[in-house]
């Protein structure tokens, strides 16, 4: 069986403290920390497990400047057999329909029964690139996936919706899914594998090895800001029996209790 | 060009080690210290991971890594429990080490290839004390010596299946490995800091080391142990620094959050100079433990440093310690919050293997 799964590097902004830069379009990352996203760690996850069942190939692939690669050796160290990066800095103003055109333009030559990426990324929360890799690619997706069985050719997915419910989907390979996080556990990178994976070449491609005809975006970046704060927020203030004794009138006078 | 550059291969080592410090380790550290508990299942996983054999040769199933490498390792599992980080350093720098430099071949083939499979290894400090209760009998007959008594501190000895173990003979110091007895009897003792590292004292009826499990005979080995406790300077100082790092990072975190006279505690000037002190030692102590290591990879001398960056790092990490408890107040005196145990654990640094007034009398010699 073959496999791409799409990476990316992201920065952790969960906990930090986020700032905006002079662009107006970027967020300050010089004191920030990046890490694969979250539930592309599932997807790779997911990918190596199935690597481990049947066999074949395992691709690991990124959009991203030359920081990237140390994403990506991560995916070889835990199971990948090859890696390529694409290079973010050849391409500007990239959304998530552009992103998904670059990622098909490098693996439009590679075999693949399944393409696998996480369900949504932590620092643009698009989305999209999942589904439009899906069509572009002209297979079958399915998103927010939490369990793969796959029998051939077929494979038996389920999805997460709200409110606790799972849809159960039979699908045909070759499919790409959006995974989502828990579906396993994502394992480390031993030492013996990364200093394999250390010396591994990981292949670069740019603005000259795709053919640039059609690549665009559909929507550019205006402005990012913090909003203002609502009306309805009330930060409250005294010792911690005043701040209680407030939140309870609050709750009553709301009628909520 | 900066002086400290990881390459790849250590940028994602540190990368890895932290996630696991963090998702696996943090949850329990609290706790294994409150407890006095070995954590046996966490040391598995690190073993599996190969942090257990990092510096072991490949072909002896280790990771086959280098001394910057232990050191990021041992840093950052250190800025979570010191504890955990102490037991993956002695396996390394005082188990490994001497066998894989002063080892037969048929002895490195035994014992670091259980030490890559996930044996625990531990190391008898010698304190030179010896009273009635702890005099240590040996006598030697046809080259086998025989030894009784009780070893106070044996790093990692709770968990460990042999040990490296000195010898005081009339002919000099020996080194041995002692594969360990159920019949050795073991006592835990009540210690302040690196709680959970299992450091306890063994008490020998009376055991054999036969001549084939010696790693040095009398005539070498002050050369041998003045060249492990030089190896573990550098390694011991990593765990230092990330101990220190621990504390200012919760010190600097705290005083955001933690507001008097209407303000963050962090915009009042002595509270300031308190982390600013930290933080300047903390910087000067990563050059000191990283241009050591970056020197014993490329196998230059570098024993002066080594003992620098320990006698310079562990005080880094006392003085961070009492800082933070002091930026908490009298939070920083209650279990609730961690500063607290890394006051400790850095205070233990100091009396395990050297102390500062051990580290002073060699550079002193050194130097002089």
């Amino acid at each position: 069986m073959d496999i791409i799964v799409c990476i990316k590097r992201v920065a952790q902004t969960a906990e930090a403290d986020v700032k905006i830069d002079s662009s107006g379009k970027d967020i300050v990352k010089d004191r920030l920390t990046f890490d694969m996203n979250e539930s592309d760690t599932y997807a790779l996850e997911e990918a190596i497990l199935l690597k481990e069942k049947f066999g074949g190939t395992l691709t690991a692939v990124s959009l991203g400047t030359v920081q990237a690669e140390d994403t990506l050796r991560i995916a070889l160290a835990k199971g990948a057999d090859s890696a390529i990066r694409i290079k973010a800095e050849d391409f500007e103003g990239l959304d998530g329909y552009k992103t998904a055109q670059l990622l098909k333009a490098a693996i439009k030559d590679l075999k693949f029964d399944v393409v696998f990426t996480g369900c949504i990324a932590t620092d643009d929360y698009y989305s999209q690139v999942g589904v439009t890799l899906a069509e572009l690619l002209g297979v079958p997706h399915a998103t927010l996936v939490t369990k793969i069985d796959i029998q051939d050719t077929k494979a038996q997915v389920h999805r997460e919706l709200e409110g606790g419910l799972i849809e159960h989907l039979d699908m045909t390979l070759p499919a790409l899914f959006t995974i989502q996080t828990g579906i396993n556990e994502p394992r480390y990178a031993s030492l013996i594998a990364i200093r394999r994976a250390a010396k591994k070449e990981i292949k670069v491609i740019g603005a000259s090895e795709i053919e640039p005809t059609g690549i665009q975006a559909n929507a550019s970046l205006e402005e990012l800001f913090t909003p203002p704060a609502g009306k309805r927020a009330e930060i409250l203030s005294g010792s911690m029996d005043e701040i209680s004794a407030k939140v309870a009138g609050i709750i009553k006078e709301k009628g909520l209790i | 060009m900066a002086l400290i550059q990881f390459n790849n291969e250590q940028k994602m080592i540190q990368n890895e080690v932290r996630k696991f410090a963090q998702s696996e380790l943090e949850p329990i550290t609290s706790e294994i210290d409150k407890e006095s508990t070995f954590p046996v299942d966490i040391v598995k996983k690190l073993s599996e991971l190969g942090l257990s054999s990092l510096i072991i040769p490949e072909k002896y199933g280790g990771a086959d890594l280098d001394t910057t490498c232990l050191c990021i390792a041992v840093e950052e599992l250190a800025k979570v429990s010191a504890s955990v980080s102490l037991i993956l350093a002695v396996n390394n720098c005082l188990v490994a080490y001497p066998i894989m430099k002063y080892g037969s071949e048929p002895t490195k083939e035994q014992y670091l290839e259980q030490l890559s499979k996930g044996v625990v290894g531990g190391y008898v400090v010698e304190t030179g004390f010896e009273s009635s209760e702890r005099k240590i009998e040996h006598e030697e007959k046809q080259g086998v010596i025989s030894i009784a008594g009780l070893f106070d501190f044996v790093l990692n000895g709770e968990a460990a299946k042999f040990i490296i173990l000195p010898v005081k003979t009339e002919k000099g110091r020996t080194l041995h490995i002692y594969d360990k007895s159920p019949e050795d009897s073991l006592s835990k003792h009540r210690i302040l800091g690196m709680r959970a590292a299992g450091i306890v004292g063994l008490k020998f009826r009376s055991i054999n080391l036969p001549n084939d499990k010696c790693l040095a005979a009398p005539q070498e080995s002050e050369q041998v142990f003045q060249d492990i406790q030089n190896y573990s300077d550098i390694i011991f100082s990593a765990i230092s620094l990330g101990i220190a790092e621990a504390a200012y990072d919760a010190a600097l975190n705290y005083s955001k959050e933690r507001r008097q006279f209407g303000r963050a505690i962090c915009e009042f000037p002595m509270v300031q100079e308190m982390l600013i002190n930290m933080k300047t030692k903390i910087t000067a102590s990563r050059f000191m433990v990283y241009d050591t290591a970056a020197l014993a990879d490329m196998e230059q001398k570098c024993s002066l440093n080594g003992h620098i960056a320990r006698l310079f790092v562990s005080k880094t990490a006392v003085s961070c310690g009492l800082d933070a408890i002091q930026v908490h107040g009298g939070y920083g005196y209650i279990k609730e919050y961690p500063v607290e145990r890394h006051m400790r654990d850095a205070k233990t640094m100091q009396v395990l293997n050297a102390t500062p007034v051990d580290l002073e009398s060699v550079l002193a010699k050194e130097l002089l």
